[in-house]
């Protein structure tokens, strides 16, 4: 069986097809700048074939989703003769609001509740649900199924989803912690379970994802206790240029003392803030450890707030769960970082993690293993997250 | 030419931030101006305005880098053809209008939309000239156009509904709300908001209060953003004048004879903040010095000099 895997951002569409019978990537790819001058679309056979990118006009969700279709079955790097190969379709859906605790089989219903969930994620739910509706339009038998970033989370108890605000907030708007990154969470804790050697209802892990967004997340025996991320993935870490977890009467002292609107207070939290904000460098943490700890204060500052909030979260969690096996590093940053690693991890022995310091150097570019000396009571993992793949077997599941 | 094209016709103040609002919302965008100077210190302005948006941390520096690759400037006419709307703003007179969609008429596909940004001349009475008057509409963008949210329609008694789709489009595309009216110059704001700026002059002119004191009042008393002085020096007190004489001639209702301390302005040169000086005096950076409202007492003299 073949299954799509769609990704349908505002302005990008990212793509991967699986082979399920024996889980290889068939051909992956991303569109940029739907909807936009210069649009380009680039597809690579295979896992790691090479990159060939082609420009054209992609005006909308519903033309990317056919020029994909169309790489796919014609041309030198097809790797299949029809679309009815296909056997089914997944898409990763950003909200799903506190109705789905699992991936499912889109019908009627499920699109209605992806539409009403845009009041949650205004930029994220409209174009996934163009997704699913260009396939619908070009392949109407086709089964699609809805992997949700907030799903995950969906395990955790009102004490720690419930903000401490008016509660008719929650009853009347669902206003509430949601959580993001659902997938990488559940992914890298069941991949941890397998190189732990322990059932993943035995194991009490914190997962720690570091990509463009940042996130931490409290699971034990295989469920999401609490999590950083809030009702927006705004709260909780130090992101790229995302402010996370802030005092609220920062923003309206600042919103009067500048007098700014709210979309450039919207701007100011989600795109001028972060590492960004505080270095003014780069967003990129790649940029700020080049010549750590050499680099500026500046950049050294931004990489230890980074960290510090990291730590901080880890410590918190330690006591929700009260303890902890391992803490598993996954995404971008978390995969890559041996800097941030060390920083979060020096001085963390009374919490029983002790840092091999090789093998945190030499642990990165897609390896995958254990951080740790021998004796070190909690363990830490590397952990690459794939989350295509996740939705790709969520799909198989929920189709079969 | 690009489907996604947009030409913005006049490089004065309103097409500066017309295009800076296109672009922003990711179209490319055409500004036409037959004088090259014009064009230069408009996209200057644009650019200037990004970046004071940037230092109100309202943009990044790369959203700059695209929102300006997307603007084109030009000095023909006949790049009108390029786009698939075609928005004009120039002077608010209506030869100076009617000649110009005379003229993209001809120069531009008759399915392309011609629109203009007139506040208070006819749509029909612009288009009276043109072969195909059907694709012509009003769309007035309000000053200032990246933070006003709306854009208030005008059907042309010859519009037909598919330019008014396209219209409406557009305009949520832009994440403006809209308004629909039937050819009715002024539309809905600034038929109501001249007859508030030519009072609060009035209010001036009779001693009642000063320029700050009526400006303050308005603005706290009404949640208004800006008070009517003010805001007359935003517009342009030359611009309130032909406003406000449009909609005496549309309707003759006496409350649109302009006050006589609005003409003696404009006569005098102190046209608002784009002369540095009107009710109010502001510094190079259009920026208002305190305390400098028009006195009272120096009215006579200051008018009379």
């Amino acid at each position: 069986m073949k299954v799509l895997v769609l990704n349908c951002g505002s302005s990008s569409i990212k793509y991967q097809l699986f082979d399920m019978t024996n889980t290889t990537v068939m051909a992956k790819g991303l569109i940029q700048r739907v909807g936009m001058a210069g649009s380009t679309v680039d597809y690579r056979k295979g896992d790691d074939g090479k990159k060939k990118v082609y420009e054209c006009d992609v005006l909308d969700h519903k033309i990317g989703i056919q020029k994909i279709f169309e790489l796919l079955t014609s041309g030198e790097d097809a790797v299949l003769k029809s679309l009815e190969e296909i056997g089914a379709v997944g898409h990763r859906i950003v909200h799903g609001g506190d109705k789905f605790s699992n991936s499912v089989l889109i019908d009627a219903e499920v699109k209605k509740a992806i539409s009403d969930c845009i009041v949650f994620a205004p930029l994220h739910n409209p174009p996934n649900l163009k997704g699913v509706e260009a396939v619908d339009e070009i392949l109407p038998k086709i089964k699609q199924v809805a992997v949700f970033d907030t799903a995950f989370h969906q395990t955790m108890k009102p004490e720690a989803y419930i903000y401490a605000i008016p509660y008719m907030f929650y009853e009347k708007h669902r206003i509430r912690r949601y959580g993001f990154h659902g997938t990488s969470h559940r992914y890298v804790a069941s991949r941890a379970a397998k190189l732990l050697g322990k059932p993943l209802n035995e194991l009490k892990l914190i997962t720690v994802h570091l990509g463009n967004g940042c996130s931490v997340c409290a699971i034990d025996k295989g469920r999401s206790l609490d999590t950083s991320m809030g009702h927006t993935p705004l709260e909780g870490l130090a992101m790229g240029t995302r402010c996370g977890d802030l005092d609220p009467a920062l923003i309206l002292h600042i919103m009067k003392q500048y007098e700014l609107t709210i979309s450039e207070m919207d701007n100011l939290l989600n795109k001028h803030s972060g590492v960004l904000g505080i270095s003014q460098i780069s967003s990129d943490l790649r940029d700020l450890e080049d010549d750590w700890p050499n680099k500026s204060e500046r950049a050294n500052l931004a990489l230890n707030v980074y960290s510090h909030r990291i730590k901080k979260y880890i410590g918190a969690y330690m006591a929700v769960l009260d303890g902890c096996d391992a803490v598993i590093w996954t995404a971008g940053v978390g995969e890559n970082s041996p800097i941030v690693r060390g920083i979060v991890h020096g001085e963390m022995s009374w919490l029983g993690i002790k840092l091999d310091l090789e093998k945190n150097e030499v642990t990165w570019r897609g390896a995958e293993g254990d951080i740790t000396t021998p004796d070190s009571k909690v363990k830490e993992l590397v952990i690459p997250t794939n989350e295509e793949l996740v939705i790709a077997q969520d799909t198989m599941e929920c189709i079969s | 030419m690009s489907h996604k094209t947009v030409v913005v016709y006049g490089a004065a103040t309103i097409g500066q931030e017309l295009v800076q609002a296109v672009a922003t919302a990711g179209c490319d965008v055409i500004l036409i101006d037959h004088s090259e100077e014009m064009l230069k210190k408009g996209l200057d302005r644009v650019e200037a305005a990004l970046d004071a948006e940037i230092a109100r941390w309202g943009l990044t520096t790369g959203e700059k880098r695209a929102i300006m690759s997307r603007i084109k400037s030009s000095t023909q006419v006949n790049d009108a053809a390029k786009g698939w709307l075609v928005i004009e703003t120039l002077k608010e007179t209506l030869e100076v209008k009617r000649q110009l969609f005379k003229e993209l008429d001809v120069i531009c596909k008759p399915e392309t939309i011609l629109a203009s940004n007139s506040a208070t001349i006819s749509i029909t009475e612009i288009s009276a000239d043109c072969k195909h008057p059907q694709r012509t509409i009003a769309m007035h963008f309000q000053s200032p156009i990246a933070k006003v949210p709306l854009v208030e329609i005008s059907r042309g008694l010859k519009t037909d509904e598919a330019t008014f789709a396209a219209a409406v489009r557009f305009a949520n595309m832009m994440h403006k709300t809209t308004i629909s009216v039937y050819d009715c110059p002024g539309f809905v704001t600034t038929r109501i908001i001249l007859p508030m700026i030519n009072q609060a002059v009035k209010v001036l002119e009779e001693g009642i209060a000063p320029c700050e004191q009526i400006d303050t009042a308005m603005k706290l008393g009404f949640g208004l953003n800006a008070g009517p002085l003010s805001l007359a020096d935003k517009i342009g007190i030359d611009t309130v004048v032909f406003y406000l004489e449009n909609l005496y001639t549309e309707t003759f209702d006496q409350s649109y004879l302009p006050a006589k301390l609005l003409k003696k302005l404009v006569r005098a040169g102190y046209k608002g903040v784009k002369s540095n000086r009107g009710f109010y005096r502001y510094g190079e950076d259009g920026l208002r010095i305190d305390n400098s409202g028009l006195k009272i007492e120096q009215l006579t003299q200051a008018t009379a000099r």
